[in-house]
């Protein structure tokens, strides 16, 4: 388990903010947040490189705030591997084994043990500059697995990878903390990686650690408009929210929406694009929020078609599968109907400071 | 047969007739009667029809800057031999002068086309004839420089730009401002003379070989003891952040702009005889400074250290943080983190530096020669032989061993500090590192 408390840290221009959360054994955890907004030197702070100006660090019920890295037994990996490049890989695996009281005789089993589970047996006896990017972090994290730590912390591990080095380095380290249930601390700036590996998700903007909670909450629930923009959900709205029923309705520049919750007053709202449907404006209307608009533009993400429609007074994103797009036959230019459930619509109170 | 062919056999005859003239007119007072005399005639007169032949047949076929150039260099040789040539020992009379000539107008007629080796007879040529007095120290340093260029026109060439050639060619200067005196020195004594100063049995040859080894000595010395103490503060200026830092970072390089005398004396005044630190050292320790392998230490580890402490602080500086921060996740104390991983890969450098101070120290005179003028280094005793012996002194000789001996140690330095020898030392090192020492 690792426990922050307050964790409070100036350096230079930049400063962590009263960091505080809690993550239990065994869980993944990813911290998400832009570039500069903190990430490693919270990391650097956990893992004891920086000492902290207040707040506490605890591990499995230890406050280690006052230890030395060497005494924490943190397992580090930085974006970059930073292998010991006068290593072979086998001697860089090997590094840390005798300072946790590993016998001479089990330390080289225990390099091939962990070797084995990242599957870089092969590369043991090569020279770190003959490896990889993808093979390179895969050591490192070897390196840092081999002194079974209480938690491992992954600065970016993926950020420095092309494309298909990185879908498989994330996909063993998935499988890599379902079979050996260490406590993971990730951080990323990729919210699709948060979204695959993290069971807890952290958001976070310039030192200051917005929301922490189960994934789902974070994605679905965000709690103000940076974090739900930054989870990807594009559809942020600000308004006015009066109960009507059992939920709310929100007046907005385009029209008024039905929204689920008890949050009056001024309220910001969102709606994850994948959860609006889209089709001619003649359409009839199924759902019970339906906005008129015409499409602005059509864009290819891959599996899916990014529309953005032009409604009066804001701009809807919506998400539609290839195969609903084929279907539609919709172009830019056309006028459509956008509906969605009143469940779809997350409500939470605006705050205008963290716009 | 071709029009074009009879064109040339028409010409080559008609010139080979025009040059049997203009030669007898113009080697006529030259010549003495005898056999000798009619010799060089024909040697001569062959020579011109053979470089004529060579225009009309072979060269005339290829481009028309060939075929100016090869005429122009007709011209070069015959104003190098008849304007510089007199004044050169090489060529003392007319007959020798003449024999030479018509011997470079053969060779380089066929080798004109061929750049390279043309290239390598004009340096043999300028070094010879151009400068006669100082030849053997020309034709190494030309011969240098020609291999260089050739070598840098050929990339030039590939990357389509001539900046590095023109860049070598300015630079060479400096090079020769720094060899020539070296090289001149350098071939001014025959190994005999080297031998009979340095292996010989006499008074001074003993000498010698003592100033030697006490230089090898104590620059030794001075190199463990820079290392010793430079290192760790390298690495403090380094990895520490203090108000202050650029301050005392700035005073390290503080001996290489103190004029060497300057540090001599300073240490004089601190430890030499009568201070009264110099004192408590001699009555407590029995450590004398004056006239003694230790005060030369001190001079010399005075103006060597900046160089092992700039060399460090560099390798110091390309050691990643990170790798640190790595390394004590890992468990590893900082010391640990220091000797497993800091200084491996900092020791390429530091080993830079090594030789550089050694250099340095080996190479000292003022500083030394303030605070010991006994027992003698090398340099404190080339420069006596300088001033008592004059001309007939072996000052040359002894500078000459001088040069020998550190090229020597240098060479054999950085062939020790090639990557490929500090990687595997490296490699060894960290594996030693990982299987020798106690679980911590």
């Amino acid at each position: 388990m690792v426990r922050v408390v307050g964790l409070t840290k100036r350096l230079g221009a930049f400063q962590l903010q009263g960091i505080s959360f809690e993550l239990a054994t065994g869980d993944y955890g990813v911290l998400l947040g832009p570039t500069g907004c903190g990430k490693t030197v919270l990391l650097e702070t956990i893992v004891g490189i920086n000492r902290p100006e207040a707040g506490e660090v605890w591990l499995d019920g230890q406050n280690v705030t006052l230890l030395p890295p060497e005494r924490r037994g943190i397992g580090f990996v930085y974006q970059r591997s930073m292998l010991f490049p006068h290593l072979s890989v086998r001697a860089n695996i090997a590094y840390g084994l005798r300072y946790h009281g590993v016998e001479r005789s089990e330390r080289a089993k225990r390099v091939e043990r962990v070797a084995d589970l990242l599957a870089i047996s092969a590369l043991l006896d090569r020279d770190t500059a003959a490896l990889s990017g993808g093979e390179m972090q895969k050591v490192a994290v070897a390196r840092a697995l081999a002194i079974e730590p209480r938690v491992l912390l992954l600065d970016e591990p993926l950020a420095a990878l092309d494309p298909l080095a990185k879908e498989a380095l994330r996909a063993e380290i998935a499988a890599l903390h379902h079979q050996l249930g260490t406590t993971i601390l990730h951080v990323t700036h990729d919210q699709e990686e948060a979204r695959i590996l993290g069971h807890t998700l952290g958001i976070l903007r310039s030192g200051r650690l917005l929301q922490f909670g189960p994934k789902d909450d974070v994605f679905e629930r965000p709690n103000s408009p940076f974090v739900a923009r930054f989870v990807g959900t594009e559809n942020v709205f600000e308004g006015t929210a009066v109960r009507e029923g059992s939920g709310v309705r929100i007046a907005l520049a385009c029209g008024s929406l039905l929204a689920r919750g008890a949050v009056a007053g001024r309220v910001g709202l969102c709606v994850r694009p994948e959860r609006v449907l889209i089709g001619p404006a003649n359409a009839p209307a199924a759902l019970q929020n339906r906005l008129e608009g015409t499409v602005a533009e059509i864009s290819d993400r891959g599996p899916v078609v990014r529309y953005e429609v032009a409604t009066r007074g804001n701009r809807f994103v919506v998400l539609q599968t290839k195969r609903d797009y084929a279907a539609s036959g919709l172009s830019i230019g056309q006028a459509v109907a956008l509906g969605f459930e009143p469940e779809a619509v997350h409500v939470f109170p605006w705050r205008d400071e963290e716009r | 047969m071709a029009a074009a062919t009879r064109q040339r056999i028409l010409g080559l005859t008609i010139g080979s007739l025009a040059f049997a003239v203009a030669e007898w007119v113009w080697l006529a007072p030259v010549l003495k009667p005898g056999l000798r005399s009619a010799t060089v005639y024909v040697f001569l007169l062959s020579a011109n029809v053979f470089y004529l032949y060579n225009l009309l047949f072979h060269i005339s076929l290829r481009s028309r800057w060939m075929q100016g150039g090869y005429i122009a260099w007709y011209a070069v040789l015959f104003s190098l031999f008849a304007a510089v040539a007199p004044a050169s020992p090489w060529t003392f009379g007319g007959t020798h002068r003449l024999l030479l000539f018509g011997l470079f107008l053969m060779i380089t007629s066929s080798l004109f086309h061929m750049p390279k080796a043309f290239g390598f007879m004009v340096v043999l040529l300028v070094a010879y004839l151009v400068f006669p007095f100082f030849a053997e120290a020309t034709l190494v340093l030309l011969t240098i420089f020609y291999l260089v260029i050739l070598a840098e026109l050929r990339l030039a060439k590939e990357t389509h730009s001539y900046l590095v050639v023109a860049c070598f060619a300015l630079g060479f200067m400096l090079v020769l401002a720094v060899l020539f005196p070296l090289v001149n020195l350098g071939v001014s004594r025959s190994p005999q003379d080297l031998r009979t100063a340095l292996l010989g049995s006499d008074a001074a040859a003993a000498e010698t070989r003592r100033a030697m080894w006490t230089s090898v000595q104590t620059a030794t010395i001075t190199t463990l003891v820079v290392l010793a103490l430079g290192v760790p503060l390298a690495y403090f200026l380094v990895r520490s952040d203090f108000p202050g830092r650029r301050v005392l970072d700035a005073l390290v390089d503080l001996p290489i702009i103190l004029p060497p005398p300057v540090a001599g004396i300073a240490l004089i005044a601190l430890l030499g005889p009568r201070q009264p630190l110099g004192d408590w050292l001699r009555s407590n320790f029995g450590i004398v400074l004056a006239n003694d392998w230790k005060g030369i230490v001190a001079a010399q580890t005075f103006v060597s250290s900046p160089f092992l402490i700039r060399s460090a602080m560099a390798a110091f500086q390309g050691v990643d943080l990170r790798l640190e921060h790595v390394s004590r996740t890992l468990g590893a104390r900082p010391m640990a983190t220091f000797f497993r991983v800091t200084l491996p890969l900092a020791a390429r450098g530091i080993f830079m530096g090594c030789i550089l101070t050694w250099g340095r120290a080996i190479g000292e005179f003022a500083s030394v020669s303030v605070v010991a003028e006994h027992p003698e280094t090398m340099p404190v005793r080339i420069y006596k032989q300088f001033i008592e012996a004059g001309e007939r002194g072996q000052h040359a000789s002894l500078a000459i061993l001088m040069i020998v001996l550190c090229v020597t140690v240098f060479a054999g330095l950085h062939l020790l500090a090639s990557r490929t020898l500090w990687r595997n030392i490296r490699t060894i090192w960290g594996h030693g590192c990982g299987s020798s020492r106690r679980t911590d």
